[in-house]
């Protein structure tokens, strides 16, 4: 329930999500093949009989059955203040079923039109637990009945599809329910993380404690997460794949209070497909100090006013507005349903964002600037391989983000069928790479800024450092206004004083103009890596790009309310100003 | 709160709680209360904030309570032989209540659009390290978004009040004064073999493949210790730990028609030691198996019936869980700012709490509830504790005396005319404390034995030219509070016709049974001379966020009702599986 939450009512993606479940993630790198284990043993066997009595006795008999099991192995702790707040090892393996009937070109999964719950045609959940011991008998015994479960709904949602269908006009996009894809087979394993849980848990007390030493940073939380998942996906199309992937999580919140009560968050985190690419405690601690530091002068720094005027996107905080902004809206299924706004549907061919900017969606790559990235994989969540998708080449818009969805003009998936445990996969992104060729140095995006500000008669220029994740709503009932939220910006003054920290802002407007106003980037890539929510539940994502320069943002104060900061003095108050 | 929920959900402090709960080995230690870190910063901060807490001119709180559920639990359950989880998790849970105004009218128990947690607050994550600087962090913050939630709550409610016209359920005072009360139990320990169990679980799991017609089963075992720390403003200063453990078992199969049977089979127990050894779980196991297969090929109920049917054993516990203990709470339901809140908050209220000193019941019954009572006729009574979850002592209070119902269940929510605890205020994770039971003992003084029960409902059915009557020996478990306000029983496991003719009794599927109301209680005609022990964990107060946990037991004889109806099951009949089971049809 929890992971619903976060998404609901809202096609939304929360690309930095601090609480969030750590997820599994992919690390193509050192994967080795290997013997076929129980688990595929069991799903092969049992489609096999699924398949063979269900064409029999079927009535209508599935076109297409498709299982998933994902075993997560995960470690997760967190402490505060030099104390433990949690922490926990465990292990499950979930099964996801998914049985159609009908025909690629019509099926149970069809979106029913008029109906209020947009997300129904994506939810398979709940997901079902199955041994985690390598016992095929105890293995096939859930699945049988699952499939069975799974194959009753499937009919009964055929026949409400055909209903539907009938009663209303015909749609504008007349593809496919599902796509014909070529089978894969792959048998690949790498070591799983297994960290030392007592080790970690002194790490994250020693780092945690560091915040003891900043009275101003109400609440604070270090949390490492070591999570190594196996996926095995079998279809009746011939399809059978296990993988692993690896994903190590390193991440710092702290929290504080203006005195007026203005709530102020700063969040850090360090990902990696192996627990020796975390960073060291050292450079760990350097950014718990930094972070309470900033805290420090936001507490202080004065509230934003409205702005409408040029600024500066840091490549994360770009990373962030493109992911949010932009990459939703070129997912793939979004572009067919009924209810969504379709923003993109029309435009394949013609310029959406300034020639000298493409972008792509490479789940293929592993690393760029150094860091390790969260969107990578070799297969999707539909057992298609990955592939570096162009989806905007010198500003014209090329391509979707596709799963086994089609939708007009795009009949194929490209390997960004995405999900987590429970739900149907859709169109998702994986690693976003924006690229640019009009790049300049830091220091002459900069300079290019103040001569905006001037030429516009500002007094005074925006420079985003940080942008955390929030909402994009795509549906049709809502604005297309977007919520991220700014966490670091300065004023940048034409003058030569030096920037000001202001506190509050909420970028408000209208997404798709934003982008046409890009004028310049710098020649400094920065990752996002991060969590992304939406219909088809939490997937890992990365945002790649250069820091952007923008001549229209429009920005106003935050309206939120908020409790005042606490009455009394922290209990160890009198102790802290002993020292 | 929504970072509280995955915070809590992920900590395992929440599936810890809404699992079932098994086996521990507890042994006393340390009961030298200054080295409880846990406790000191509990007080040291509770002393600060009841001097020093007050928002510029606005009111100082007069009572706060910090209420800290510390657990520790282990947990393996298997499926058909083979291991599905094995987990060891531990939490700390705070809750801190501060009520601002006075004892006669504060910001409880007030559902508002702000806060619907009527006074009760929800849980915040403490650290698990006995870290005192730490821990007093954690109280500090959470002590202040309660008490500025409180003076809000306060200005609403007291705003509320004004432009109502009183009731008389309103002429009580909101909190009780209660006397201080000091409690500090030992801090014990849990030892709980994995391994062993995990292979236990093993075993009982793989029962089921002898059991061609079973679909589906699991078995889970859980070990769960827990200290509960209530310190309040007040001086009371409480420490209270208990284990739980639990054997669980389900299983779910089909009748030739689609109809979906299930049973769920409990063990609780208060030390793994007691649990019956792994035989006898196995043989429970078997005989749950051979019932449920049994069951599928037992004829559906042909005609409707109105009449006289016999409870025996756990059906019986079972019947006075669901219909009598709900009802025996004198829990006054919360105000609420509106209108679709107030349906909600009055779900809870009593149907017998205006009663008092009438016939509820037959003359030969008599009931009370003793939660200081361990143990059974040599059973744990998983109902037990020392404390409530208010801090009030547990009291042994006699609630029906000969059939008139003399008292009710209180706690620290007054109602006119009962204007104390009994201390059975008890608490779920979530929102505040609720009047409930612990262990609630239903007693008969002229019980029969089974043969003259069953006599007497065939007698009963003669006189009514009834060519049967009904018989059930056992029901599912209630849905956690569900259905358990409503005037129908759970679903009947095992229910019986029994022939007025022969005495044949002749199992039968698919029947829902209900009473019109809960005066057919008063129509018991006979009870019987043994006691079924039912424990259960499941909540009988329903929250506005589900079900809650709270261990309790219900004793009770069988009994013999006069009148109930019998119908067939309004269950949505499935269809039969298509697939059949892998491993039955090699």
């Amino acid at each position: 329930m929890k992971k619903q939450m976060a998404c609901m009512g809202a096609v939304g993606c929360l690309l930095l999500t601090l609480f969030c479940v750590p997820w599994m993630e992919k690390a193509g790198a050192a994967e080795k093949p290997i013997a076929k284990g129980a688990v595929l043993k069991a799903l092969e066997e049992e489609m096999q009989r699924a398949k063979q009595i269900l064409a029999q006795k079927g009535s209508p008999p599935p076109y297409f059955i498709g299982y998933q099991v994902t075993e997560i192995q995960s470690t997760t702790i967190a402490a505060t203040r030099g104390a433990l707040r949690s922490s926990d090892t465990n292990r499950f393996r979930f099964l996801d079923v998914d049985v159609r009937v009908g025909a690629y070109d019509l099926d149970n999964t069809h979106q029913i039109r008029g109906q209020r719950t947009p997300f129904q045609a994506s939810a398979l959940a709940p997901p079902t637990a199955i041994p985690i011991e390598d016992d095929v008998d105890a293995i096939k015994s859930v699945i049988w009945l699952e499939t069975d479960r799974r194959y009753k709904q499937a009919v009964e949602n055929l026949i409400k599809v055909k209903t539907n269908r009938a009663v209303m006009v015909a749609e504008d996009d007349q593809s496919p329910d599902f796509s014909r894809e070529k089978p894969q087979t792959a048998l690949l394993a790498s070591a799983s993380l297994n960290p030392d849980a007592a080790e970690w848990e002194k790490k994250a007390r020693g780092l945690s404690a560091l915040f003891k030493r900043y009275p101003i940073v109400l609440d604070s939380e270090v949390r490492f997460s070591a999570d190594s998942t196996t996926r095995y996906i079998v279809n009746s199309e011939g399809t059978s794949v296990q993988d692993q992937s690896n994903h190590a999580r390193l991440s710092i919140i702290a929290r504080t209070k203006a005195d007026d009560g203005m709530d102020l968050f700063r969040f850090e985190s360090f990902d990696a497909h192996s627990l020796d690419r975390l960073p060291d405690e050292a450079t760990t601690g350097r950014t718990i100090e930094k972070l309470a530091k900033d805290l420090a002068v936001l507490r202080t720094a004065p509230v934003i006013e409205p702005y409408t005027g040029p600024a500066i996107l840091s490549g994360r905080a770009s990373g962030v507005f493109f992911h949010e902004i932009f990459g939703h809206r070129i997912e793939g299924h979004r572009q067919k349903d009924a209810e969504g706004a379709q923003t993109f549907t029309r435009q394949v061919g013609q310029p959406v964002l300034p020639d000298f900017i493409s972008v792509y969606d490479d789940p293929t790559a592993e690393r760029a600037a150094g860091i390790d990235l969260n969107g990578t994989y070799d297969y999707d969540d539909e057992g298609v391989k990955a592939e570096r998708v162009t989806v905007v080449e010198k500003g014209v818009l090329k391509n979707f983000l596709m799963s086994r969805s089609p939708v007009k003009g795009f009949d194929k998936s490209n390997g960004h069928g995405r999900k987590s445990v429970g739900y149907r996969a859709v169109g998702r992104q994986g690693n976003l790479i924006v690229q640019s060729s009009k790049k300049v140095s830091e220091a002459k995006l900069r300079e290019m800024l103040i001569e905006e500000v001037k030429r516009q008669g500002k007094p005074y220029g925006l420079l985003f450092a940080d942008i955390s994740g929030g909402f994009t709503f795509t549906g049709r009932g809502t604005p297309q206004a977007f919520q991220v939220t700014p966490v670091m910006v300065y004023r940048v003054y034409p003058d030569g004083r030096p920037d000001e920290l202001v506190r509050g802002a909420e970028l408000i407007g209208t997404p798709l103009t934003s982008f046409s106003r890009i004028i310049a980037s710098s020649d400094k890539e920065e990752v996002f890596n991060g969590i992304c929510g939406a219909e088809s539940g939490w997937v890992p994502v990365s945002a790649v790009s250069p820091g952007i320069l923008t001549t229209q943002i429009e920005v106003q104060k935050s309206r939120k309310a908020s409790d005042r900061p606490p009455i009394l003095p922290p209990p160890d108050a009198d102790k802290l100003l002993n020292k | 709160m929504k970072r509280n929920i995955k915070r809590l959900a992920r900590s395992g402090v929440l599936p810890a709680l809404c699992l079932l709960f098994v086996a521990v080995l507890a042994r006393g230690q340390q009961p030298d209360r200054d080295a409880d870190a846990l406790l000191k910063a509990m007080r040291d901060e509770m002393a600060r904030s009841t001097t020093q807490l007050k928002f510029n001119d606005l009111e100082k709180p007069y009572f706060i309570e910090y209420a800290v559920t510390e657990e520790e639990s282990f947990g393996v359950s298997a499926a058909f032989g083979a291991l599905v989880r094995s987990t060891h998790n531990r939490g700390r849970a705070l809750k801190v209540q501060v009520r601002v105004g006075s004892y006669d009218l504060d910001n409880g128990d007030f559902i508002s659009q702000s806060d619907f947690f009527s006074g009760g607050s929800f849980p915040t994550l403490l650290v698990i390290d006995d870290d005192y600087n730490a821990l007093r962090h954690d109280l500090w913050l959470a002590t202040d978004i309660a008490y500025k939630r409180a003076l809000e709550q306060l200005s609403r409610k007291r705003a509320f009040v004004q432009n109502r016209v009183e009731d008389d359920e309103d002429k009580a005072p909101d909190f009780s004064r209660e006397e201080a009360y000091a409690f500090i139990g030992p801090r014990q320990t849990i030892r709980f073999d994995q391994a062993l169990w995990e292979k236990r679980a093993r075993e009982w799991s793989n029962i089921f493949r002898q059991f061609p017609d079973i679909q589906q089963s699991s078995v889970s075992v859980t070990a769960h210790l827990v200290h509960k720390y209530l310190i309040n403003s007040e001086g009371t200063v409480t420490r209270q730990p208990s284990v739980l453990v639990s054997v669980g078992v389900g299983a779910t199969t089909q009748a030739i028609d689609g109809m979906r049977l299930s049973h769920f089979l409990p063990f609780y127990v208060t030390d793994l030691d007691q649990l019956p050894p792994p035989d006898e779980i196995s043989r429970r196991v078997r005989q749950m198996a051979e019932d449920l297969t049994n069951l599928r090929i037992a004829p559906l109920l042909d005609t409707n019936y109105n009449g006289p049917v016999l409870l025996t054993g756990q059906a019986s516990a079972e019947m006075f869980s669901q219909f009598l203990a709900p009802n025996l709470s004198g829990q006054r339901p919360p105000l609420a700012e509106q209108e679709q809140m107030r349906a909600a908050a009055a779900f809870s209220r009593s149907e017998l709490a205006e009663r008092l000193n009438q016939r509820v019941l037959p003359n030969f019954l008599s009931v009370f509830d003793d939660p200081k009572e361990q143990l059974k006729d040599g059973r744990t009574l998983i109902g037990a504790y020392d404390v409530d979850d208010q801090g009030v002592p547990a009291r042994r209070v006699s609630l029906i005396e000969q059939g008139v119902l003399k008292n009710l269940l209180m706690s620290r929510r007054p109602r006119k005319g009962l204007l104390h605890s009994n201390g059975h205020g008890r608490s779920s994770l979530f929102g505040g404390a609720s009047a409930q039971s612990g262990n609630l003992f239903i007693q008969a003084s002229n019980g029969k034995s089974y043969e003259e029960l069953k006599k007497q409902l065939m007698e009963m059915c003669r006189s009514q030219n009834l060519p049967w009557g009904i018989l059930i020996k056992a029901l599912n478990e209630s849905g956690g509070g569900e259905g358990a306000r409503g005037m129908t029983l759970s679903a009947p496991f095992l229910l019986y016709k029994v022939h007025v003719q022969d005495g044949r009794e002749e199992l039968i599927r698919g029947a829902a049974v209900s009473v019109s109301s809960i005066r057919a209680l008063r129509d018991i005609a006979a009870a019987g001379n043994d006691a079924y022990i039912l424990n259960r964990i499941s909540s009988e107060a329903p929250s506005l966020l589900g079900s809650s946990i709270a261990p309790r037991s219900i004793i009770a004889p069988s009994v013999l009702i006069e009148e109930m109806d019998v119908k067939r099951s309004a269950a949505s009949q499935q269809k039969p599986a298509i697939i059949t089971h892998p491993y039955f049809n090699k």
